[in-house]
């Protein structure tokens, strides 16, 4: 499977067996794209084209997150956790306390209500409103329906979508 | 040639779009930049533009071969939608989305934008 590295970009991959893959990248490294092409076809030809489009939702919108909010002198871990009848697309960076309040604001509504949120995200920018980072999480939840959780560890946060799939 | 067919769309690595003679937009493949509306939108405007000056009652764009897009992306149709709001008239013209009900962001964004912008956009869902 090709993956198109950078060596000034300083990133990591490594694979055990089937579980899990972990990519470690530095913000800024602009390995986004790549990144996401990579485990969309990952997910595609070991999960198949249905799992693969809601993991490819969850990576690009997770990963961009972190990309977007976190401390810009932390590494970005995102890891693609497999189990026999489960998946999650796991992402952990720093960030500082401002932003970390933010997520968690953001992370709680989307919980409530994911499909409400996306259509007020997506009703706020049809009346001319700023669009907002929530509807990337929105569509996580209501487009790839995968359940959203985040811990938070001092500057660490960790959001992880998950999914139970068919064996 | 009208305006609408004379407008020249973006060359992009990751999505092609083609204007054809009909005045139909068909696009295919993803659009995952981080600032889409510099290219993407930016042609979205022109093309609405063009539709103005051309006096048309409708646009019609594909995307069913979108496979992927980004939340900007998605953005990129909502403001369309808007540009055709104009509060107590008629849109300018309606816009035709031809969207692939196999493509999830497809189903559930343009079911939200179709219901907040009803009579401005309608979807037509192939396989």
């Amino acid at each position: 499977m090709p993956f198109a590295s950078d060596s000034s970009s300083r990133v990591r991959i490594s694979q055990i067996a089937k579980v899990p893959v972990r990519i470690v990248c530095t913000p800024g490294s602009n390995m986004l794209a790549c990144t996401h092409e990579f485990l969309t076809a990952y997910a595609n030809s070991h999960q198949g084209p249905q799992v693969g489009q809601r993991v490819s939702v969850a990576v690009y919108e997770l990963f961009e997150n972190a990309m977007s909010y976190g401390r810009i002198s932390s590494d970005i871990v995102l890891e693609l956790v497999e189990t026999p009848n489960s998946l999650a697309v796991r992402v952990s960076n720093e960030s500082i306390p401002a932003r970390i309040s933010m997520l968690a604001a953001h992370v709680s509504r989307v919980q409530a209500g994911a499909e409400a949120t996306f259509v007020e995200e997506m009703k706020r920018s049809v009346m001319g409103g700023t669009p907002r980072a929530m509807l990337g999480l929105a569509r996580v939840v209501f487009e790839a329906k995968m359940d959203l959780t985040l811990e938070i560890d001092g500057l660490l946060v960790c959001v992880t979508a998950s999914s139970r799939v068919r064996t | 040639m009208n305006a609408l067919t004379a407008v020249k769309p973006p060359k992009l690595e990751t999505v092609t779009i083609r204007v054809e003679e009909s005045g139909r937009i068909a696009f295919k493949g993803t659009i995952t930049t981080e600032n889409p509306s510099a290219d993407v939108g930016a042609f979205m405007l022109a093309l609405h533009k063009a539709a103005l000056a051309d006096k048309r009652d409708s646009v019609e764009i594909d995307v069913s071969g979108l496979t992927f897009v980004n939340s900007s992306a998605i953005r990129l149709f909502i403001d369309w939608a808007s540009w055709l709001r104009i509060p107590g008239k008629p849109p300018p013209y309606v816009l035709r989305i031809c969207a692939s009900r196999t493509i999830t962001w497809q189903k559930t964004s343009f079911m939200a934008l179709r219901s907040l912008a009803a009579g401005i956009i309608q979807v037509h869902e192939v396989d």
